[in-house]
């Protein structure tokens, strides 16, 4: 299920969203009424299923067709999975900031760190190790940069 | 058994004799399929032959080599182009496929050899036949209503059993296609949630196995309404989607089998129609995603019954 959660007092408003894309979502009860200015948090998405896919293509399609404008931070690794497969997801100008996975060989935890479109684009050229959240070993980046970030080159 | 490798390539010949081995069979290496015909008169005495392919036109190509041999028994390896899976199963072809990406053949072969194996011993649906040895966790869902909490035990068990937490939530969103599936394959399924309706249905049934480092989930729909044939042609789908960029949402037909296989899981296919589906997603236990998508990987189908 998923869970769309209002930043008070945020302008243009702050939507966070958190748990599961599937054929259960309905994006116009969670998302309609805000206006036609969004700033979605991805974060928290943990997975997004085929149909969940089609019903985002479709809400999101018919909110910039009347004239919506809405960008997009923090996309989760299966949502930048999903942005580099399915075309029509996210238009590349609508990515704020992306979340990059790190896995500790120490203690194969995964720590998310965020980076912003521009940001990302410095991952190809150099991919930094990170400390990891938990231990604070190294943490290598559990992508293939090119094909990570290959929505930054279409 | 005899088993028999039609290729030029040591890396699948490799991977043939691991399969061999591991069966406790011989191996018949040949460049060309009329040789291994000529060396095997008896085609039905081949339990598996092995096919290199690298293009649509190879593919098409050994199919009219193979003239009437039983197509079921053929495993072609190929280098991943996915047009050779399209062109296989949009004609409903029940074959199966070896994806070219080999890190360790005689090993892989020798994990492939439970796919060989399972062809014999499965007459009703169970993740044992792929993993004989494995201790089986059952589960059975009733409604769709409980496909999330299901998913979500799945990533549970998954990372209990020792996988990663970024590979569990990758096999357990696998499994929710899978369920996906089940459910909506123009399966009945009741609106009143009254299990008394006569439209209440199906049955399906969820286990999960492991056997050293390999991991089997597998999803089983029982349904007099399950159609193997329309399954072949959801595979072909896949594989027409699985390198392309996503299509149109009109067209998401076989969207969630690319999403399954573009994550470098296997995936084994089981059915009789009318009967039941079994659909199983095989895989190595990696800790790294990374690692996880470059695995060794294959696609594998056994029909039993027309089709």
């Amino acid at each position: 299920m998923l869970f769309a959660q209002r930043v008070e007092n945020s302008s243009p408003p702050k939507i966070i969203l958190s748990g599961v894309i599937d054929e259960t979502t309905e994006f116009t009860r969670l998302l309609g009424g805000y206006g036609n200015s969004l700033a979605i948090y991805c974060k928290d998405i943990i997975r997004i299923n085929s149909v969940g896919i089609k019903l985002w293509r479709e809400f999101f399609s018919g909110f910039r067709k009347s004239g919506g404008k809405v960008s997009f931070f923090e996309l989760s690794p299966s949502l930048v999975a999903t942005l580099n497969y399915v075309s029509d997801f996210v238009n590349k100008s609508e990515v704020g900031s992306i979340c990059a996975p790190f896995h500790c060989r120490g203690c194969n935890s995964v720590t998310l760190k965020i980076y912003s479109a521009a940001e990302a684009k410095e991952l190809l050229k150099a991919v930094p190790i990170v400390n990891c959240e938990k231990c604070k070993s190294e943490a290598e980046l559990d992508e293939i940069p090119e094909e990570y970030l290959a929505f930054l080159s279409s | 058994m005899i088993f028999a490798l039609c290729s030029n390539n040591f890396e699948d010949l490799s991977f043939a004799t691991g399969v061999a081995e591991s069966c406790g069979g011989s191996l018949v290496f040949e460049a060309k399929i009329a040789s291994i015909f000529e060396r095997c008169p008896d085609p039905a005495s081949i339990e598996a032959l092995f096919v290199s392919v690298d293009s649509e036109s190879d593919l098409t190509d050994r199919l009219k080599e193979l003239k009437s041999f039983d197509v079921g028994r053929v495993h072609f390896i190929f280098s991943g182009e996915s047009s050779v899976g399209r062109q296989l199963f949009s004609n409903g072809i029940p074959a199966n496929l070896i994806f070219k990406r080999f890190e360790d053949p005689a090993a892989e072969g020798r994990h492939y050899a439970r796919v060989i194996r399972s062809r014999s011993a499965s007459t009703f649906p169970s993740l044992r036949n792929l993993f004989p040895a494995a201790s089986i966790h059952t589960l059975d869902l009733e409604d769709w209503i409980e496909k999330e909490n299901v998913t979500d035990l799945i990533l549970h068990q998954l990372i209990g059993i020792g996988c990663s937490e970024r590979v569990s939530q990758t096999v357990s969103s696998a499994v929710d296609e899978l369920l996906l599936n089940a459910f909506s394959s123009g399966l009945k399924r009741t609106t009143t949630g009254d299990t008394n309706d006569s439209a209440y249905g199906p049955s399906i049934q969820i286990q999960l196995g492991t056997e050293g480092e390999y991991v089997g989930v597998s999803v089983t729909s029982f349904s007099n309404s399950m159609d193997a044939k329309k399954i072949l042609l959801d595979l072909g789908a896949a594989f027409d989607k699985v390198n392309a960029q996503g299509d149109t949402p009109k067209s998401s037909f076989g969207l969630g089998l690319a999403l399954i296989l573009r994550t470098g899981a296997s995936l084994r296919f089981f059915c009789s129609s009318g009967r039941f589906a079994e659909v199983s997603i095989v895989f190595k236990k990696t800790q790294r995603l990374i690692d996880f998508r470059k695995q060794f990987q294959f696609v594998a189908t056994q029909l039993v019954g027309s089709f």
